[in-house]
C-alpha cells in the first residue's frame, strides 16, 4: 500500500483534493491508502511511518512561511529517498531550479489554472505513481547511488544506458542516461561488483543491456536506444553474443 | 684546455642533449617510464649532431626542433619551446662552470695529494661536475617549484608566452655566442670566468625584469577588467534609475485613474466602471514582476568576477529580448583559487542558454546557485524544443550544436577544463524539454 499525504493550509481547497484523491484511489480500484491530510508541517512528518514509499502533495506556502512546503520536501526526502513530490502552488511562489535540483518532484501542479485542472492533475500524478511502483523502477535494489562529496545522487538503473571511464579524467565515471549525463568519482570495477545486473562489455565500459538497439560482432560495438555506442572487447563478445540469443 | 678524443666528446655531448631532455620534461611536469628509453635513442641522435657544429649545434638543434613543430602541428608550442631554452642555459650554465672548475680541481689535487691526473679521468669528473650541477639546478627548481608554477600559470593565463619567448631566446642566442667566441678565441681562463659572471648576473636580472614585466602587466589587465565592470554597474544603474522613474510614473497616473474609478462607482456607472477597471488591470506595470525588470539578490553572490559575469550576461539577454532570472537564496561564496576557471566556464554556459533560448518561444534563461553539504551548484535552464532523447545523446557525446555552430565546440572545452580540475564536475540532464547544465563546485576540506 502506498501511502498518499496531503499538506494544504486552505480548508477548502483542502477537503476538495481530498475527495478527489479518495475518489480516484476508490475508482481506480488502487492498492493506496490516504494517510494524512494536515495544515501543519510537523503533523505531515510525524504521519511518516514507513520510509521506502510515499505520494505527497504539498502546498508551498503555509499560513505566512513562504517555503514551508520547501523545507518539509527536504525533509521527506531524507526521511523517505524516494517518495514521490508534487507541489500544488501558484506560479509566483515557485523558484523552478532550485526545487529541480533539491528536491526533483514528480509534478507541480499550478493553482493559477483553476480547480478543475488541479483536480485533472492529482489523478494523472496519483495514477502515474501507481504504474511507477508496478514497473519496480524506484525500488530500493534497482537505485543506482553515486555521490560526489558528500552530495548524493540516485537513478533508477534502468534508467542508465552505460557507464564509462570519463575520457578527461581517468579517475571519473561518466554515467550516461537517455537523458542525463554525470560525473562522479569511482572506478568500474567496484561497480561492476555493486551492480551485477550491468554488463562489463569492456575495461571501459558497464552497461545496461535493456537499451540495447543492436549489437555488430564485426565491429564489436553496441549501439543503443538513443544512437550512443560502448566498445565489446574480443573475450566478452562471445559471452554477450550467448547472452543475447 | 681540455682536449677530447672522439669517444669522450660524444659522451660529452649524448649526456648534455640527454640532461638538457630531462630538465625539459621536469619543467613540462610529465613523467613517463616509457619517455626514458625514447629520450636516451634521441639524445644519441642529437648528440652525434651537436658534436659536428661544436656549441652551434646547439642553436641548430633547437631550430630543427622549431622547424619540426611548425611543419607537424602548424604552429609553435611556446610553452614547450620556453622551457626547452630554460633547460639549454641551465646545461650551458652548469657545462661551462665545470669547465671553469677544472683548473681549479686539478690545483686542488695536485697541491693537497700531489697527484697528477691524467686528462681522460679528468674529462670524467668535469662530466660528473656539470651533472651534479644540474641536478642541482633540478633540486632548486623542486624547492621553489610553486613560484615557478605560479609564473607559468601568469604567463598562460596573460598570454605572454611568446614574448617571454623572444626574451629567452635572445638570451640563449647570446650566450651561445659568448661561449662559441671564447672557444674560438682560446680566450684564458682569466678572462672566461669573469665573463661567465657576468653573464649569470645578467640573467639573474633578465628573470627579475620578467618577474617585474609580469606584475605589471596582470595590474594592467586587473585595471582593465574593473573599467569594463564598472561599465556594466553603471549600465545597470541607468536602468534602474529608468525603472524607478517608470515606477513613479506609473504611480501618479494610477491615482488619476483610481480618481475615475472612484467617479463611476458613485455615479453606479457598472458598464463604465467595468470597462474602465478592465483596462486597468492591462496596465503593463501590474503584469510585469518586479523582478524580471532587475537582477534579483545579485549581490548574495560574493565573487565580484562571478557576479561581474551575471551582470554582463543579463544585459546580452536583454538586447536580444531574453529575461535572464538569477534563482539564488543562500550568500554564495566561491573561492579564489577557481573563480576564473568557473567564470570561464559559466560564460560559454550562458552563451550557449543565451542562444537558444533566442529560438525559442519562452525567451528565458534562469541561472541557480544552490549551496548544500559543501557543494556548490551552479545551474543554467533553458527550454530546449529541439532536443529529443537522440540529440541529446549527441550533445552530450560529440559536443554537437544545437543549430549554431560553436556552441558544441564550447561544451566539449567545458568537459575538458572540468575533466582537469579536480574541485569541478559537470552534469548535463534534458527534463520536460528544459536543458538543465550543471556545474558543481566541492568545496575545500
Amino acid at each position: 500500500m502506498i501511502p498518499i499525504f496531503l499538506l494544504e493550509d486552505n480548508e477548502e481547497q483542502r477537503k476538495k483534493y481530498e475527495d478527489i484523491i479518495k475518489n480516484t484511489i476508490i475508482i481506480n480500484n488502487l492498492s493506496m491508502s490516504f494517510k494524512c491530510s494536515t495544515n501543519n508541517t510537523d503533523e505531515l512528518l510525524a504521519a511518516i511511518d514507513e520510509n521506502y514509499q510515499g505520494l505527497f502533495f504539498l502546498d508551498m506556502e503555509i499560513d505566512t512561511e513562504k517555503e514551508a512546503g520547501l523545507f518539509s520536501a527536504i525533509k521527506i526526502r531524507s526521511l523517505v529517498p524516494m517518495a514521490h513530490i508534487v507541489f500544488i502552488t501558484t506560479h509566483e511562489e515557485l523558484s523552478f531550479v532550485t526545487l529541480e535540483r533539491k528536491i526533483a518532484p514528480l509534478d507541480y501542479i499550478l493553482k493559477d489554472s483553476g480547480l478543475a485542472h488541479v483536480g485533472e492533475n492529482i489523478r494523472d500524478d496519483i495514477l502515474k505513481v501507481e504504474e511507477l511502483s508496478k514497473s519496480g523502477k524506484y525500488k530500493k535494489e534497482n537505485i543506482f547511488n553515486y555521490h560526489i562529496n558528500r552530495h548524493f545522487f540516485s537513478i533508477p538503473i534502468s534508467d542508465i544506458v552505460f557507464l564509462t571511464v570519463s575520457q578527461f579524467n581517468p579517475g571519473r565515471v561518466l554515467l550516461h542516461s537517455a537523458n542525463k549525463e554525470a560525473v562522479f568519482f569511482g572506478n568500474l570495477n567496484d561497480l561492476s561488483k555493486k551492480y551485477p545486473m550491468l554488463f562489463r562489455s569492456d575495461k571501459s565500459f558497464l552497461v545496461n543491456l535493456d537499451h540495447l538497439e543492436h549489437f555488430d560482432n564485426k565491429s564489436r560495438e553496441i549501439v543503443f536506444s538513443d544512437g550512443s555506442k560502448a566498445y565489446v572487447s574480443i573475450r566478452r563478445a562471445r559471452e554477450l553474443v550467448k547472452l543475447l540469443k | 684546455m681540455i682536449e677530447l678524443d672522439v669517444l669522450e666528446y660524444c659522451l660529452d655531448n649524448f649526456i648534455f642533449v640527454y640532461l638538457v631532455i630531462i630538465v625539459t620534461r621536469f619543467l613540462n611536469n610529465e613523467f613517463h617510464e616509457r619517455f626514458y628509453f625514447r629520450d636516451l635513442l634521441y639524445a644519441i641522435l642529437i648528440g652525434i649532431i651537436v658534436f659536428m657544429f661544436d656549441s652551434f649545434g646547439l642553436i641548430i638543434w633547437f631550430s630543427l626542433t622549431l622547424l619540426y613543430q611548425n611543419i607537424r602541428y602548424k604552429k609553435l608550442n611556446y610553452n614547450f619551446l620556453n622551457n626547452r631554452l630554460v633547460a639549454l642555459m641551465v646545461v650551458t650554465i652548469s657545462n661551462t662552470f665545470s669547465v671553469c672548475m677544472e683548473p681549479i680541481v686539478k690545483f686542488f689535487f695536485k697541491s693537497i695529494f700531489g697527484l697528477n691526473i691524467s686528462n681522460s679521468s679528468l674529462t670524467y669528473l668535469y662530466i660528473v661536475i656539470y651533472i651534479l650541477l644540474t641536478i642541482v639546478f633540478l633540486i632548486l627548481f623542486y624547492k621553489k617549484r610553486d613560484l615557478l608554477l605560479f609564473l607559468i600559470d601568469k604567463i598562460i593565463k596573460l598570454k605572454l608566452e611568446s614574448k617571454i619567448f623572444q626574451i629567452l631566446l635572445f638570451l640563449f642566442a647570446s650566450m651561445i655566442i659568448i661561449i662559441g667566441l671564447s672557444q674560438f678565441c682560446r680566450i684564458t681562463y682569466l678572462m672566461k670566468i669573469p665573463i661567465i659572471i657576468v653573464f649569470f648576473i645578467f640573467i639573474i636580472l633578465t628573470v627579475f625584469q620578467v618577474i617585474f614585466f609580469i606584475q605589471s602587466f596582470s595590474y594592467r589587465q586587473e585595471t582593465e577588467s574593473k573599467m569594463i565592470q564598472n561599465e556594466q554597474l553603471t549600465e545597470y544603474l541607468n536602468t534602474m534609475e529608468q525603472q524607478y522613474s517608470d515606477l513613479r510614473q506609473f504611480k501618479h497616473d494610477y491615482k488619476n485613474m483610481l480618481l475615475a474609478l472612484e467617479g463611476f462607482a458613485q455615479d453606479k456607472d457598472h458598464e463604465q466602471f467595468n470597462a474602465y477597471y478592465n483596462q486597468l488591470l492591462n496596465q503593463e506595470p501590474i503584469n510585469t514582476k518586479i523582478n524580471k525588470l532587475t537582477i534579483h539578490k545579485i549581490d548574495f553572490i560574493q565573487s565580484a568576477p562571478t557576479r561581474g559575469l551575471i551582470i554582463e550576461k543579463f544585459f546580452s539577454a536583454q538586447r536580444l529580448g531574453i529575461e535572464l532570472q538569477l534563482e539564488i537564496s543562500d550568500k554564495i561564496e566561491i573561492n579564489n583559487y577557481d573563480v576564473l576557471l568557473i567564470v570561464r566556464i559559466l560564460g560559454i554556459l550562458l552563451d550557449n542558454a543565451i542562444e537558444q533560448a533566442a529560438q525559442e518561444k519562452e525567451k528565458k534563461v534562469i541561472c541557480s546557485f544552490l549551496k548544500s553539504n559543501n557543494l556548490t551548484e551552479i545551474t543554467i535552464v533553458n527550454k530546449a524544443s529541439n532536443l529529443d532523447e537522440v540529440s541529446t545523446n549527441e550533445l552530450f557525446r560529440n559536443g554537437y550544436s544545437t543549430k549554431l555552430g560553436h556552441q558544441g565546440v564550447g561544451l566539449t572545452n567545458v568537459q575538458k577544463i572540468v575533466g582537469k580540475n579536480e574541485r569541478l564536475f559537470f552534469e548535463a540532464s534534458l527534463t520536460n524539454k528544459y536543458l538543465y547544465m550543471t556545474l558543481m563546485v566541492v568545496g575545500e576540506k
